[in-house]
C-alpha cells in the first residue's frame, strides 16, 4: 500500500518541476507573439498584429507548405537511406560493421552550422573544392555541384539526419524475432522479399516514428537553410524566426509569431510520432530469451554495398572534415586546391587564446552535467508513467514531449526570461537547465522504449522475491534498460556539445562554449578559427561517444 | 562582423606585443593624454573588476583589454555576441535590473542613443573623448573607438587588368556594369548594421544620384546574395564571385594579410562602420567602467587597437604605424585611403526607422525572399 | 507455508469480466491446478494471488493474512509467496547463481547462508555447476530449473507456477512434470499451477479447478473430474468424450437415439431436458454376446490403429460413437460387432454450449 504514496507524490514534484523546465519557457513564447516589441520595453503593447502577420497572410500560408514539404522531403530520404544502412550493417555480412556504424553515426559529431560552412566551402557552385576538383583534375567544365539550390539543402540536412533513422531502426532491426525472417525463407521467399515483406513490415512502427521525428527536428533547423540558401529561394519557418530574432531589425514579437506557427506543425509532426511509436508497442519482441541474428550472406551484392558505405561516409564526414581540416591548415580557402596556402598560424592562435581554454571547460562541464541530469529525469517521468502508473501519467507525457515542438531559438528566448533573476543566470546552469529541457524528449522516448521493451515478468519475478519497488528499479530495471540509458547519455551529450541556437541566447562572460565560441568567430568572419574550434568540438564529442561506446561493448558482452 | 576589424594575425600579434611590451612606443604616445585621476583608479582597482560587452574579434579585444588590465590591475571579463542580439540582451538585463555589464561596445550607434533617452547609458564624458570629431560622438553618451571604411573588393585574379582599372576609375558605377553578370557577390541590407548603413546611403542621401535604379543594374547581374557577412568575405578570397559591394577595409586586408588576392578601392564618399562605446547607467562596477571609457579614448589604446587591425582611428592624432613605414597594403599602389567619408547616418534620427523601407525595398529589388520582415 | 482462501474474487478491466466471482481454497502443501482455455480467467486469478493484478472485488487469504480486500492489497513483496514464469524471467544481466540467490539477499540473510541455499536449491534443480553462466546462455529447460530455483529458494508460504511448462518441447515437457510434481512433494509447499494442458493438470495435482469464461465451472479431483464431468465443457476438455442428447426414459434408463441405456447416474438427475450423455470412448468395449444389459450390434465405419490402442467410429442406433479398444481387438472396416456401454461410465451432463 507503499505504491499508493508515490503514485501521488510522484506527480506532485514532477509536474511542477517539468512546468518551471518546459512550459514557463515555451509560455514565453506566446506571449512574446501577442507583444509588439520586447517583453520589458516600455514601448511594448499588447498587439495582434505580429500573428495576423503570419498566421492571416497568404505568403506565410506559402511559406508553411513550403517548410511541410522540405522537411518531409528531408525525412523520407533520411529514412530511406538509414534504413537502408542500418539493414547493411545491422542484419548483413557487410565487412567491418562496427567500424561501419560509427561512421554512420559520425555526421552528429559536426554542429550542423559549421557542417553547413564546410559544404559551402566544398559545394559554392565556383569555387567550391569540388567543383575546383573537377575543374582541374576531370576537366569538367561548369558545376559539378551546387549546394546553394533547394536540392542542395534538402540534400545536405538529409545527410545529417541519417544518423537519426539509424539509430531508430538498428535497434529495432536488432530485436526482431529472426523466426520471423527464418519462416519467410522457409516458406520459399528470397532475401529481397523476405526484407520487403516480413522485415519493413515488422520496423514499420520504427521507420515512421523515425520519419515523424527528422520531419520535426528538421522543421526546427535554421543553420543549413540559412548558411546555404544564397539567393534565399527557399522558404523556411526556423530561418524566418531565426532572422526575426537575431539579425537587423530584431523583432521579437514576429519571431515568436513564427515560432507559435512553427509550434504547431511540431505538434502535428509529434502527433505522427506518438501514434507511430504506439503502434510499436504491438511489436515487442525482447523477452529474457536471447536471440542469435543471422546475418544476410551478401555474396555478389557485398561490393555494391560497400560502395555504397563508403559513397555515404564520403558525403557526410570525409569531405565535410576535409573542407574544414583544409579551412583550418590554410590562410585562408583559395579555389586552387594544389597550392593551397597550409599554415599552423589559426592553430596555433585559437591554442593561445585563453577563451579557447575557459570555453572547453565549459563545455566538458554542460556536457557532462545536462546528459546525466536529463536522462535521470527522462528515466524517473518514463518509470512513474510506465511502471508506477502515476496519478496524472498522461500529462507527464505530455510535457515531457513538449520541448522537441519548440525550436531552439525561441526556447533560448524563453529560457532567458524564466531564469534571468535567479542565480543560474549567466552560468552554466542556465545552459544546463535549457539542455535538459531541451533534450527531456529525447532521454524521456529513449527511457519509455526501453522499458516498454522489457518483459514485465522480469520485474514481477524481483517483487516476488520480496524486493521493494526502489530495490527492483534499481537492481532489475535499470541494469536491463542500462544500454538505452547509455545512448540517451550519449545522444544528449552530442546535442548539449554542439548546441547554438539556445546557447547564443544564454551565453556570457562566464559559461562560453565551444559552439558558441565557433558562432562568434564564424559572425565575424573568421572561417579559419571557427573551423578549429568546430574540430575541437568534434574531438571532444568523438572522444565522449568512444568512451561510452567502450563502456557499452563491454556491458553488452558480459551480460545483455 | 558588423565592424569590420580586422583580425589578429601573426604579424600584428608580433605588434601587439611590441605595443604592449616596450614601453618606449606608449610613453610617447600617452603624453598626449593626461593621466587617469587617481581616485578614479584607486576606486576601479577597489572595485575589483569589469564586465565589457563587445562585439569586435574575440582574440584582438582579449589582447587589447589586456593591456588594460596591466596598466590598471583591474581584470576584465569580456562577452562579445553580434551586435543586434548584444544590445537586445543588455538592455533586456537592464530593464529587468540585472546588471551585468559596465560598458557596451556595437557598431549601431543610434541604438546608444535610443538606449541614453531610456535612461540606460550613464552621462560620462572622458578626456581623450574632446579629441573625437563631432561627428563620431555623442557628448558623455557614445564614443567612437575605430571606424571602419567600406568600399568596392574585388579578387585580382578574377579580374582582367582592364577590368581593375575600370574599377578604380568608374566609382560606385563600377558595381552597376553589366559585365559582372554572374560575377558579383552581395550581403543583405538585414545582414548586419554596416552593410544596412551602405544600403541606406545609396537608397537616402545618395538618392538621385543612385538610389533604386542603381540596385536594378546590380540586381540584373544576378549577384550571389549571402544572408551573413562572414561567407560574402570568404567566398571572394575564394574566388567563388569577382566583385563585391560593402566591402570592408577590415575585412578584406585579413584576407590580403594572409595571402589571398583580394584588392579593394574606395570611392566617394566612403561609407564608414563604426566601433562604439557607452558606460552602462547601471554599472556593477561605476568606477571600472568610467576608468575604461577614459582608456579606451586615449591616444595609447587607439594606437594599441590600430597596431592589432585594420582600422581608422577615431582621433585624428592616432594613425596607423603601418601606414608612417609604408608596411602591408599601404605599400601597394593599387591602394589608396578614403578621401570623403560618410558618416551622416550616425546622426540620422530616422535610420533605424521601421517606417523607412531599405530591406524591404532592398530584397524587391533583388528578388529576395529572406528576411521577410513584413 | 499457509492455505489460501479466495473469496468471490472479480477482476475487471473496463467492461470486460476477466474474472467473475471466483472463490476457491486450498490446503495447506495442497497441490491446485487452474485449468482451463486461454482466457478463460486462471492467469489473472493467479496474478491476484501473487499481488501482480488488482481485484475489483473480493478477499484472497494466505494464512491469516488478508492480503487483498476492499482494494487494499498487500504489495507482492509482502505476501511472501513466489512464482514461477511461463518466460521464466531469468534475469539476463545476473548469473545464474545471483539469479536465485537475489531473493535470499532481499531479505538481507547472511552471505553464508545465501551460498549455502542458493546451492541448495541449484542442486536440488540439478543445476550444480551452472553458477557463474548467464540466463543468456542456457537452454529453455536450464532456464526453468533456474526460475523454479528462484521461487522455492525463498521458502515462499505459497509457490505459484504459471504455465511453467508450456514453452518447453514435448520429451522435456513431460520430464519437467514429474520432475516439478517430485519437487514439490519434498518441499511440501502449498502451490496453485496455472495450465491449459489438462494431462498436465491430471498428472501434477490434488486437485483440478476447471475454469471457463472467468468462472469456476467444476473443481474436483483429477479423478472425478474425468469420471464424473458435471458440465459439456468439462467432459469435452478433459478428456475425449461422446456426448450424445439424452432423455431419461425412467430410473436409471435413459433413451439416446435409437437406444434406451441404463446408466446409474439418471436417476440423480432430476432435469428432463437439455441433457447430454456422456460416454468415454474407452468405456465401449467389444463383447462376445450378442444381448444383455447395455450391449449392442456395431458396425464398424473406420478404424485407425494408435500402437496401444485401436480407435473406431462406431454406428450403434443411429449414433455415431467413437470407442476406444485395446489393440489386441481385431476390426475390420465395414464388420459388425456387439459392443457393451457400462452402466456405472455413462455421466449426463448438462448441455451448457
Amino acid at each position: 500500500m507503499r505504491g499508493v504514496s508515490a503514485r501521488t507524490s510522484l506527480p506532485l514534484i514532477l509536474i511542477p518541476l517539468l512546468a518551471i523546465l518546459v512550459l514557463v519557457p515555451i509560455a514565453f513564447m506566446f506571449i512574446g507573439a501577442v507583444l509588439s516589441g520586447g517583453l520589458l520595453d516600455p514601448a511594448t503593447h499588447f498587439t495582434l498584429e505580429k500573428l495576423a502577420s503570419v498566421y492571416a497572410s497568404l505568403d506565410y500560408l506559402r511559406t508553411v507548405v513550403s517548410t511541410l514539404s522540405i522537411s518531409a522531403l528531408v525525412a523520407v530520404i533520411a529514412t530511406i537511406a538509414g534504413v537502408l544502412l542500418a539493414w547493411l550493417i545491422a542484419r548483413t555480412d557487410l565487412p567491418a560493421r562496427g567500424a561501419m556504424e560509427m561512421c554512420v553515426i559520425a555526421p552528429l559529431f559536426l554542429s550542423p552550422f559549421v557542417g553547413a560552412i564546410a559544404w559551402l566551402i566544398l559545394g559554392s557552385p565556383k569555387a567550391g573544392l569540388l567543383n575546383v576538383l573537377a575543374r582541374q583534375v576531370l576537366g569538367i567544365d561548369g558545376v559539378l555541384i551546387n549546394v546553394a539550390t533547394q536540392g542542395g539543402i534538402v540534400a545536405i540536412m538529409a545527410l545529417y539526419f541519417v544518423p537519426y533513422a539509424y539509430l531508430t531502426v538498428a535497434s529495432s532491426l536488432r530485436s526482431i524475432d529472426p523466426a520471423m525472417e527464418e519462416a519467410s525463407y522457409l516458406n520459399g521467399a528470397g532475401v529481397l522479399r523476405t526484407t520487403l515483406r516480413v522485415t519493413l513490415p515488422v520496423i514499420r512502427p520504427a521507420l515512421l516514428s523515425a520519419f515523424f521525428f527528422i520531419f520535426v527536428l528538421s522543421a526546427g533547423t535554421f543553420a543549413i537553410p540559412a548558411v546555404l540558401d544564397r539567393s534565399a529561394q527557399v522558404r523556411f519557418l526556423a530561418v524566418d524566426v531565426f532572422q526575426a530574432s537575431a539579425t537587423y531589425p530584431i523583432d521579437y514579437g514576429r519571431s515568436a509569431a513564427i515560432g507559435t506557427l512553427l509550434f504547431w506543425v511540431s505538434i502535428v509532426g509529434i502527433a505522427g510520432y506518438r501514434i507511430a511509436s504506439r503502434a510499436a508497442k504491438r511489436f515487442v519482441t525482447v523477452t529474457a530469451r536471447g536471440y542469435r541474428i543471422r546475418l544476410v550472406r551478401l555474396r555478389a551484392w557485398r561490393a555494391p554495398a560497400v560502395a555504397l558505405v563508403i559513397a555515404y561516409v564520403a558525403f557526410a564526414i570525409v569531405l565535410p572534415y576535409f573542407a574544414l581540416i583544409y579551412s583550418a591548415f590554410t590562410r585562408f580557402n583559395s579555389d586552387s586546391l594544389f597550392s593551397a596556402p597550409w599554415s599552423l598560424t589559426n592553430a596555433v592562435a585559437v591554442s593561445q587564446s585563453p577563451e579557447v581554454v575557459d570555453s572547453m571547460r565549459n563545455t566538458l562541464l554542460v556536457g557532462v552535467i545536462s546528459p546525466t541530469l536529463c536522462v535521470s529525469l527522462g528515466v524517473l517521468i518514463a518509470y512513474a508513467v510506465r511502471r508506477l502508473r502515476v496519478r496524472g501519467a498522461r500529462v507527464l507525457d505530455a510535457m515531457a514531449m513538449f520541448p522537441i515542438a519548440v525550436p531552439g531559438i525561441v526556447f533560448g528566448t524563453g529560457v532567458f526570461w524564466t531564469y534571468i533573476l535567479t542565480p543560474a543566470y549567466g552560468t552554466i546552469w542556465v545552459l544546463v537547465l535549457a539542455f535538459i529541457a531541451s533534450y527531456l524528449p529525447f532521454a524521456y522516448r529513449l527511457s519509455e522504449t526501453a522499458l516498454l521493451q522489457i518483459d514485465r515478468a522480469l520485474e514481477e519475478a524481483s517483487s516476488l522475491c520480496g524486493a521493494s519497488h526502489s530495490r527492483t528499479a534499481a537492481r532489475i530495471t535499470l541494469p536491463l534498460i542500462r544500454p538505452a540509458l547509455l545512448s540517451a547519455w550519449v545522444m544528449v551529450f552530442i546535442f548539449s556539445v554542439r548546441e547554438i541556437s539556445a546557447a547564443i541566447l544564454l551565453t556570457s562572460s562566464d559559461n562560453v562554449v565551444l559552439s558558441v565560441l565557433s558562432y562568434n568567430y564564424l559572425d565575424y568572419g573568421d572561417v579559419p578559427k571557427a573551423a578549429v574550434v568546430g574540430l575541437l568540438q568534434t574531438v571532444m564529442l568523438a572522444i565522449g561517444i568512444v568512451l561510452g561506446r567502450f563502456i557499452f561493448r563491454v556491458r553488452l558482452a558480459r551480460a545483455v | 562582423m558588423n565592424s569590420g576589424l580586422a583580425r589578429l594575425t601573426r604579424r600584428g600579434l608580433i605588434a601587439g606585443a611590441a605595443a604592449l611590451w616596450l614601453p618606449r612606443v606608449p610613453r610617447a604616445q600617452t603624453q598626449r593624454d593626461a593621466p587617469a585621476p587617481d581616485d578614479l583608479i584607486k576606486a576601479a582597482q577597489k572595485e575589483g573588476g569589469l564586465n565589457y560587452y563587445h562585439n569586435s574579434d574575440i582574440d584582438t579585444t582579449g589582447t587589447w583589454t589586456a593591456a588594460f588590465s596591466k596598466k590598471y590591475g583591474v581584470p576584465t571579463k569580456n562577452m562579445r555576441l553580434p551586435s543586434y542580439p548584444l544590445y537586445d540582451r543588455w538592455l533586456n538585463e537592464e530593464r529587468v535590473g540585472r546588471h551585468v555589464a559596465d560598458l557596451i561596445q556595437i557598431t549601431d550607434p543610434t541604438l546608444l542613443s535610443a538606449a541614453a533617452k531610456q535612461g540606460f547609458v550613464a552621462d560620462y564624458k572622458p578626456a581623450g573623448g574632446a579629441h573625437i570629431d563631432p561627428s563620431l560622438k555623442e557628448d558623455g553618451i557614445w564614443y567612437t573607438l575605430t571606424l571602419d571604411y567600406m568600399g568596392i573588393g574585388y579578387n585580382a585574379k578574377k579580374v582582367t587588368p582592364d577590368e581593375e582599372k575600370f574599377i578604380h576609375d568608374a566609382g560606385y558605377d563600377a558595381l552597376a556594369d553589366p559585365r559582372w553578370k554572374g560575377r558579383i557577390g552581395t550581403a543583405t541590407p538585414a545582414s548586419g548594421g554596416s552593410s544596412y548603413a551602405w544600403c541606406y546611403m545609396f537608397l537616402h542621401d545618395l538618392k538621385d544620384k543612385y538610389g533604386e535604379a542603381w540596385f536594378r543594374k546590380i540586381a540584373a547581374d544576378k549577384p550571389d546574395i549571402y544572408a551573413s557577412k562572414a561567407p560574402l568575405f570568404e567566398r571572394l578570397a575564394a574566388g567563388e564571385y569577382a566583385i563585391m559591394d560593402q566591402g570592408s577595409q577590415g575585412s578584406l586586408t585579413d584576407f590580403f594579410l594572409k595571402g589571398a588576392p583580394v584588392r579593394w578601392v574606395f570611392p566617394k564618399p566612403t561609407p564608414v562602420s563604426v566601433t562604439t562605446q557607452s558606460v552602462s547607467a547601471h554599472a556593477p562596477h561605476p568606477n571600472a567602467a568610467r576608468l575604461f571609457q577614459e582608456w579606451s579614448v586615449t591616444a595609447e589604446s587607439e594606437e594599441l587597437w590600430l597596431s592589432l587591425v585594420a582600422a581608422g582611428a577615431s582621433r585624428p592624432d592616432v594613425a596607423d604605424p603601418r601606414k608612417a613605414v609604408r608596411k602591408d597594403w599601404y605599400a601597394e599602389s593599387w591602394y589608396a585611403d578614403p578621401t570623403e567619408l560618410y558618416t551622416e547616418y550616425l546622426k540620422a534620427p530616422d535610420f533605424a526607422d521601421p517606417k523607412k523601407p531599405v530591406i524591404a525595398v532592398w530584397n524587391e529589388i533583388m528578388g529576395y525572399q529572406g528576411g521577410r520582415k513584413g | 507455508m499457509a492455505d489460501l482462501h479466495v473469496r468471490d474474487l472479480v477482476v475487471r478491466y473496463g467492461h470486460v469480466v476477466a474474472v467473475d466471482g471466483v472463490s476457491f481454497d486450498v490446503a495447506e502443501g495442497e497441490f491446485v491446478a487452474l485449468l482451463g482455455p486461454s482466457g478463460c480467467g486462471k492467469t489473472t486469478t493467479l496474478r491476484c494471488i501473487a499481488g501482480l493484478e488488482s481485484a475489483s472485488a473480493g478477499e484472497i487469504r494466505i494464512g491469516n493474512d488478508v492480503v487483498a480486500r476492499d482494494g487494499r492489497e498487500t504489495p507482492p513483496e509482502r505476501r511472501g509467496v513466489n512464482m514461477v514464469f511461463q518466460s521464466y524471467a531469468v534475469w539476463p544481466h545476473m548469473t545464474v547463481f545471483d539469479n536465485v540467490a537475489y531473493g535470499l539477499r532481499v531479505q538481507g540473510l547472511p552471505r553464508a547462508d545465501v551460498q549455502a541455499r542458493t546451492d541448495e536449491a541449484l542442486r536440488l534443480v540439478g543445476l550444480g555447476g551452472f553458477e557463474r553462466r548467464y540466463g543468456t546462455e542456457l537452454s529453455g529447460g536450464q532456464q526453468q530449473r533456474v526460475a523454479v530455483a528462484r521461487a522455492v529458494v525463498t521458502a515462499p508460504r505459497l509457490l505459484l507456477f504459471d504455465e511453467p511448462l508450456s514453452n518447453l518441447d514435448a520429451g522435456l515437457r513431460e520430464r519437467m512434470r514429474f520432475e516439478l510434481v517430485g519437487l514439490q512433494r519434498r518441499l511440501g509447499r502449498t502451490s496453485v499451477y496455472v495450465t491449459h494442458d489438462q494431462a498436465e493438470a491430471m498428472v501434477m495435482s490434488d486437485r483440478i479447478i476447471l475454469m471457463n469464461r472467468g468462472k469456476i465451472v467444476q473443481e474436483s479431483s483429477p479423478r472425478e473430474l474425468y469420471e464424473r464431468p458435471t458440465s459439456r465443457f468439462a467432459a469435452e476438455f478433459v478428456g475425449s468424450a461422446n456426448l450424445v442428447e439424452a432423455r431419461v426414459d425412467g430410473p436409471g434408463r435413459i433413451v439416446i437415439g435409437d437406444l434406451v441405456l441404463h446408466a446409474r447416474s439418471a436417476g440423480e438427475t432430476p432435469r428432463q431436458s437439455g441433457l447430454l450423455a456422456c460416454i468415454r470412448p474407452e468405456n465401449i468395449v467389444p463383447v462376445a454376446e450378442t444381448s444383455g444389459e447395455n450391449v449392442f450390434e456395431a458396425r464398424v465405419t473406420r478404424v485407425s490403429f494408435l500402437g496401444a490402442t485401436v480407435n473406431c467410429e462406431l454406428a450403434v442406433g443411429g449414433l455415431t460413437l467413437r470407442a476406444e479398444f485395446p489393440a489386441r481387438t481385431r476390426v475390420n472396416e465395414g464388420t459388425t460387432l456387439h459392443v457393451r456401454i457400462d452402466p456405472a461410465a455413462v455421466v449426463l451432463v448438462s448441455d451448457d454450449a
